[in-house]
């Protein structure tokens, strides 16, 4: 690993989380910064204090658990083009969510979008892994995450459909598009374990998916369980991405983009690439957010998981061209 | 004593006996050859012996103790596998890719120790790869990779080698490279068992031969006993009017 990339990161992150901080139609200065935890707030501070700085926090977590899934997801499925949306995790996660929105329960209890969106995350990880069966190999299990995402797809355009009324629908519409506008400290709170939890398990894989290098059998061989690797791989990955499509929505393509940029200052070793990836990514997350609040016009959002397709839309498109003809 | 023991060993894969009341034993300091056709089982029998599947029936007993019960990281140190048509998903260093050899000897999120890198170095060395190191894997011809894939199995330094095809694909000149290296291990005490096609080869560098047809062996021994005139008509459908030698060719220059 290059000696520069993991500070370089965290100089990103530390940079991207004072941009979105500062950045924003309210001024806020370094006096702010201070004040914060004063008895008797100013309105900066107050909007510092309760808007900024847990929408930054919580951007830089759901960033690092979508860079750190990438990272685990393509080392374990040997292929660059993974992601946390092909195991089928971030849709489960939405049309939970969504099932919420549809049926009202978010107004009988404030957490019920979160939660469901977590359940379902859960729910889809199981239902990947009984399809694909214990002992299925990396297409298997590519194909299983495919027939999940479809289902959960389907189910979502459903309740579209039968949207009781245009608000209803509206409402869902937007969830879908992924956005930070809504982070507070309770999002916070909920996510933080979430994904935190999600983090550790992904940092588990390493070693094994670096033995993956050389293919299912060499890493039989060497001793690593892969049945055990598969359940912490997915269940890591439910959690971090659960945990951040629960309080943000979906926001693609940061853990395809994030972990094949930093590929070549880890010498391509996948299990090298996890942290990287989980600070690329919170770096990565941070700053689309505060783009998306600098382009935004008055009554206009432009909402983040819109602004990460389309920057991640094309990049994806360029990584097929660029692999080789032959890549498996 | 025995290294590695199959006892009426039998095994389906789908409607195939891949392997059938297979028994066969392996000592240390020699080089055995799986020789038969394409599906006589030999990569089958391979992959048994590593303990990657396990037989319906029979029992393997690594180092007089039954395979089944070895914890994963155990057996892994005890016996190295080389698989067939092995290559990397990345275009890593040669050298991370021969570090892999050292997975089963790693502690989690723990760095290569002093003895991991000599143990790296030593197989680089013994496949005359060192040059090589800092080189990425992509970049390197098909008889180079082969010998990085070979070190790769060496870094682990088990005492039991198998080795699934190593020199399929390879030039005349790679093949005998090969032959070399996986000779020179039996003669550092390892017990190597490997697959191959070229009866030559194996005439030349094995100790015995184990000759295989639809899951059982069918003959054993010496290469020369083993591969007699009604076997190599029987098992392998050819003739060998002036009688089986061992490879004509010689490495022009010692690469080892």
């Amino acid at each position: 690993m290059k000696p520069f990339l993991i500070p370089g990161l965290i100089l990103a992150c530390v940079l991207a989380g004072l941009a979105g901080l500062f950045a924003g139609d309210a001024r806020i200065g370094f006096s702010d910064l201070l004040a914060l935890g004063s008895e008797t707030p100013e309105l900066s501070t107050l909007i510092l204090s309760e808007l900024r700085l847990p929408r930054t926090l919580l951007g830089l977590l759901i960033g690092a658990g979508l860079g750190a899934s990438g990272a685990v997801l393509q080392g374990y499925f040997r292929n660059p083009l993974a992601d946390p949306g092909i195991v089928g995790v971030s849709s489960s996660a939405g049309l939970g969510a969504v099932l919420a929105l549809y049926f009202g329960w978010a107004t009988v209890f404030g957490f019920a979008v979160p939660i469901a969106a977590v359940i379902a995350a859960m729910i889809g990880a199981v239902l990947l892994l009984l399809l694909a069966g214990r002992r299925a190999g990396a297409t298997t299990l590519i194909l299983a995450g495919v027939a999940v995402s479809a289902a959960a797809g389907a189910l979502t355009a459903l309740i579209m459909n039968m949207a009781p009324n245009p608000w209803a629908l509206a409402e869902i519409a937007y969830w879908l598009m992924g956005s930070l506008n809504d982070a507070s400290w309770t999002e916070l709170r909920f996510a933080a374990p979430l994904i935190g939890s999600g983090l550790i398990l992904l940092i588990l894989c390493r070693g094994g998916i670096e033995a993956l290098s050389l293919g299912e059998e060499t890493a039989l061989s060497l001793g690593i369980h892969l049945g055990r690797l598969r359940i912490i791989m997915v269940a890591g990955t439910a959690l971090a991405v659960g945990g951040g499509v629960a309080v943000a929505g979906a926001i693609g393509f940061i853990g395809l983009v994030v972990p094949h940029l930093l590929r070549g200052f880890v010498e391509h070793r996948p299990g090298l690439l996890v942290l990287p990836s989980a600070l690329g990514g919170a770096a990565l997350l941070s700053a689309a957010d505060t783009a998306t609040r600098l382009i935004s016009g008055p009554g206009i959002p432009l909402y983040l998981g819109v602004l990460t397709a389309l920057i991640g839309a094309p990049f994806f498109l360029w990584l097929i061209r660029s692999l080789p003809r032959s890549a498996p | 004593m025995n290294i590695i023991e199959l006892e009426a060993v039998s095994l389906r894969l789908g409607q195939t006996q891949a392997l059938d009341a297979v028994s066969a034993s392996f000592r240390p300091g020699e080089v055995t050859a799986l020789l038969g056709p394409n599906g006589a089982g030999k990569s089958t029998l391979l992959r048994v012996l590593a303990g990657l599947i396990r037989p319906d029936a029979g029992t393997v007993r690594l180092d007089e103790q039954d395979l089944a019960a070895f914890d994963d990281r155990a057996r892994a140190r005890q016996i190295a596998y080389l698989p067939p048509d092995g290559r990397s998903a990345w275009p890593m260093p040669v050298e991370r890719i021969v570090a892999l050899g050292r997975v089963p000897f790693l502690k989690p999120l723990r760095q290569l120790a002093k003895e991991d890198e000599q143990a790296i170095q030593t197989a680089l060395e013994r496949t005359g790869m060192h040059a090589f190191e800092g080189r990425g894997f992509d970049t390197l011809s098909s008889g180079e990779k082969a010998r990085i894939l070979l070190a790769r199995t060496l870094a682990g330094e088990a005492p039991l080698l198998l080795l699934d095809e190593p020199t399929a694909a390879l030039d005349p000149q790679h093949q005998l490279q090969v032959m070399e290296i996986a000779r020179g291990e039996a003669e550092r005490g390892a017990s190597v068992i490997l697959s191959v096609h070229a009866l030559e080869l194996a005439v030349r560098y094995a100790d015995r031969v184990l000759v295989m047809n639809e899951g059982r062996i069918y003959s054993e021994g010496r290469p020369l006993e083993a591969l007699n005139e009604a076997v190599l008509r029987d098992v392998f459908g050819v003739i060998a009017p002036d009688g089986l030698k061992p490879s004509g060719f010689e490495l022009a220059v010692e690469a080892i």
